[in-house]
């Protein structure tokens, strides 16, 4: 088995750092999204923007992090933005409630 | 086997290694790497291994290989030597010699290579071809070019007339042969030649006049080159040389004589012994957790390349030792070897042998084993009868040292093979102890990680599931691939003042945090059911409990309570569960936020009757996110699927079939916790009787 290879592209642009996701976000592959995370959160940024619209799938280790990283946004004082993922990685965030709590934004905000 | 073991056993490796991922990306980069690719370790990890290191027209074969493994488990390359190809980071091109193994590492595979830089070698043998073009021109002309051109010639050359006898060596091979002359050697008997070694193949088997290249070029033959070892009888020194004949032939065409060129390989021959060696003990390692056999396999591949006798002791505690394995090139002498060791004091003396090993952690080398030593060494007759009639020649043992503690030893005997032993010798024992040693704290580690796994994993589930009239229940829990870490799904069904209730959940993460927070979660419902059963109000609870944790806990969970035919159910981030019945399989309930997580949230409550024979059927995501075929998930289609098929049946059918569609489906290792409740209502019976009731549902953990 191959799994769907998970990557993580990071890119500046003055104080917004971007993380643009591809592949799967598991148990496997979630503690490359953390370091790539702590990464650009190690220079002056003010707004993370994690781009999940080319996520395959979901699991709860992936939801896991990207809560923790929304308390630590708040706890720090610097801004979390999510661009949403495509169907069927939705429908985690919405039953789980994700949806409504973790601060997305429209994709033509950012 | 995990990184860090392979790391340790990588730092006692010599050559240049390197290691990849399933998705061909460079994992581990050593020292002797970035010498030879001239590439950093921080460059090199994270890198496309294909793009790094393998020349471009060789990409596609490589990627092929690894597609093919992965799908079929198919590597005809695994384990051999390979020669081919390499490129360094400034874009040349350079020979290497490589070993690759694979190895199953938690629920993916990974690629080892140790690597050798064999440019050397290869522009020795370009240069000794051109030579030999030369030399059989030469043949051909006057007797004063040859010998200017054979003496160019840094290996030793031979030349074998018709009548076996050899007519003509250059002075590097009359050193080697040890003769003064052209001329005396021309008078020596061909057959003498060979009588002051023994001589084996890389087989072991023993290598005889006829076999020789140049004799058998000499009947008309066009052998392979020969690799031979030669120990020399009395001194015990061993030599690995390879030997290529070519033929020169007279003005007819008829052959002539037989030119041979003799090669010193001793040097690679033991770096290519300890390669593969390393590559067959990673193998070996992550063969079996069962330290015994892996001890008892080590000593094995020790014998006979390496050593004719190998025997691995571990020390206890109270000063004694335990025997764990031997083994002998000759099986007939195995028993003859265990005899003798029991003669050795099961107390160990600090002053000598073993017990000299367990108290200075040195290893200790006997290069020969002289007469007067057997006689000190021997207790009684008997002991010294045996001991001489072991014949030993030489012996070496050495610590098998885990984070500075020295836990046992390895001890290897020359014998038969009469071959001595040196520090290279003792270095290589040094560094097969110190895998052997690795693999003993690994298999101690496993299976005590296991054990507690185990115990932690039981006291999170019921011990047997509740007896509730009206309705027939069944479960499933099946812990991942692994099953030394604790997995986070739970379940649960118990009685609260009338009702029965039932959870199912997922805590995010694995091992000891999870098990914690999944007592945390069980103890919270039990509790807030006491309190008051509404499934919404045991969410409340559950979530603030987790939030009153230090550090994120977060828990998805699907709480049912069960009242005669009556269903009220409420999910925190759960997947909603199924009901199967004769009219199809439809989802109830509705979302509700995650536990633990979040502060906007919300768990809408849904109350339904079961008809008799529906059945509910709530699982974890594990079901439905199984992997497949094509990176393909189980998904809720297929479980639909299985659900109407079965619908007729009882829960222990249905969980049946859903196993065996799982296992049918799934490909590779299972990577995450399953775990699924069916419960399927039967109608209603006469009023339940309560005592029972109450007493069953004490019953429960």
């Amino acid at each position: 088995m191959q799994p769907a290879p998970f990557e993580v592209s990071s890119d500046k642009q003055g104080e917004d750092g971007k993380l643009a996701l591809s592949g799967e976000l598991d148990i496997a592959s979630a503690p490359r999204l953390e370091e790539a995370a702590d990464a650009m959160l190690a220079q002056p940024v003010r707004r993370l923007v994690i781009d999940l619209s080319g996520l395959t799938f979901i699991d709860s280790s992936g939801l896991r992090l990207l809560i923790a990283l929304n308390d630590r946004a708040n706890e720090d004082g610097w801004t979390l933005a999510l661009l949403p993922p495509p169907e069927p990685s939705r429908s985690v965030f919405q039953i789980t409630g994700a949806d409504e709590n973790l601060p997305f934004i429209d994709p033509s905000e950012q | 086997m995990d990184r860090g073991q392979s790391l340790e056993i990588l730092n006692v490796a010599h050559s240049a290694f390197i290691s990849m991922d399933e998705g061909g990306r460079i994992v581990y980069w050593n020292l002797r790497a970035e010498e030879l690719f001239g590439l950093s370790r921080a460059s090199a990890l994270g890198r496309p291994l294909a793009e790094t290191v393998i020349p471009e027209r060789h990409r596609e074969a490589h990627w092929l290989g690894v597609k093919r493994f992965l799908a079929d488990g198919e590597g005809p390359i695994l384990g051999k030597r390979l020669e081919m190809s390499a490129l360094r980071a400034d874009g040349s091109e350079f020979p290497v010699e490589l070993t690759v193994s694979a190895l199953a590492e938690r629920d993916s595979w990974s690629f080892h290579a140790f690597v050798l830089d064999i440019s050397a070698r290869k522009e020795a043998e370009s240069e000794r071809d051109r030579l030999l073009d030369e030399l059989k021109l030469a043949l051909q002309g006057s007797e004063q070019r040859l010998a200017v051109i054979v003496n160019a010639l840094a290996e030793a050359v031979t030349i074998r007339g018709r009548d076996d006898h050899l007519i003509y060596a250059n002075q590097a091979a009359l050193d080697r042969l040890g003769f003064a002359s052209v001329e005396e050697l021309r008078n020596a008997d061909p057959r003498a030649l060979m009588g002051p070694y023994q001589t084996t193949g890389e087989d072991g088997a023993e290598i005889r006049m006829e076999d020789l290249p140049s004799v058998r070029v000499l009947r008309g033959e066009d052998p392979e080159p020969l690799t031979i070892r030669f120990v020399n009888k009395d001194t015990g020194e061993e030599q690995w040389v390879m030997l290529k004949a070519t033929a020169v032939r007279d003005a007819n065409g008829e052959i002539e004589a037989a030119v041979t060129i003799i090669e010193d390989v001793t040097a690679s021959k033991r770096v290519n012994l300890q390669m593969e060696f390393l590559a067959r003990a990673s193998r070996v390692l992550a063969s079996s957790l069962d330290y015994q056999q892996t001890l008892r396999n080590v000593a094995g591949l020790a014998v006979p390349q390496i050593a004719d006798w190998c025997a691995v002791d571990l020390f206890d505690e109270n000063g004694g030792r335990e025997s764990v394995a031997v083994a002998h090139i000759d099986p007939a002498k195995l028993e003859m070897a265990e005899r003798l060791r029991a003669f050795e004091p099961e107390e160990l003396d600090p002053e000598q042998g073993l017990g000299l090993i367990k108290r200075t952690g040195e290893s200790i080398l006997y290069t020969e084993i002289p007469d007067e030593l057997i006689v000190e060494a021997a207790v009684d007759e008997e002991h010294l009868r045996l001991l001489r009639a072991v014949g030993m020649r030489a012996a070496l043992v050495v610590p098998m040292t885990v984070r500075g503690r020295t836990i046992g030893a390895l001890t290897m005997v020359s014998a038969d093979s009469g071959r001595s032993f040196d520090r290279s010798d003792v270095e290589l024992a040094e560094q097969i102890a110190e895998v052997a040693g690795l693999s003993v704290e690994n298999a101690r580690l496993y299976s005590e990680r296991t054990a507690v796994a185990r115990t932690l994993q039981s006291s999170l589930l019921p011990e047997a599931l509740p007896r509730i009239p009206c309705w027939e229940v069944a479960a499933l829990y099946r812990p991942a691939g692994r099953d030394s870490e604790v997995g986070g799904d739970f379940y649960d069904l118990w009685a609260a003042d009338g009702d029965w209730m039932m959870i199912i959940g997922d805590v995010t993460g694995k091992g000891v945090a999870a098990a914690t927070v999944t007592s945390l979660v069980r103890h919270t419902a039990w509790a807030a059911a006491d309190f008051d059963s509404r499934p919404t109000q045991v969410l409340v609870r559950i979530d603030s409990g987790l939030k009153r944790r230090p550090s994120l806990s977060v828990c998805s969970a699907l709480c049912l309570r069960v009242r005669g035919e009556r269903a009220t159910l409420a999910s925190g981030g759960h997947p909603l569960p199924l009901i199967a019945g004769p009219d199809g399989v439809r989802e109830v309930g509705r979302p509700g936020t995650l536990l633990g997580a979040f502060s906007n949230v919300e768990w809408p409550e849904e109350s339904f009757e079961m008809r008799p024979g529906e059945t509910l059927v709530a699982i974890t995501d594990g079901v439905t996110d199984a992997v497949g075929p094509n990176d393909e998930r189980f998904g809720m289609a297929r479980l639909k699927e299985i659900l109407e098929r079965t619908q007729m049946e009882t829960p222990m059918v249905i969980r049946a079939q859903l196993v065996a569609a799982l296992e049918d489906f799934q490909v590779g290792p299972q990577s995450d916790d399953t775990a699924v409740v069916i419960m399927r209502f039967t109608g209603a019976a006469a009023e339940p009787d309560r005592d029972e009731q109450t007493s069953r549902a004490r019953a429960r953990v």
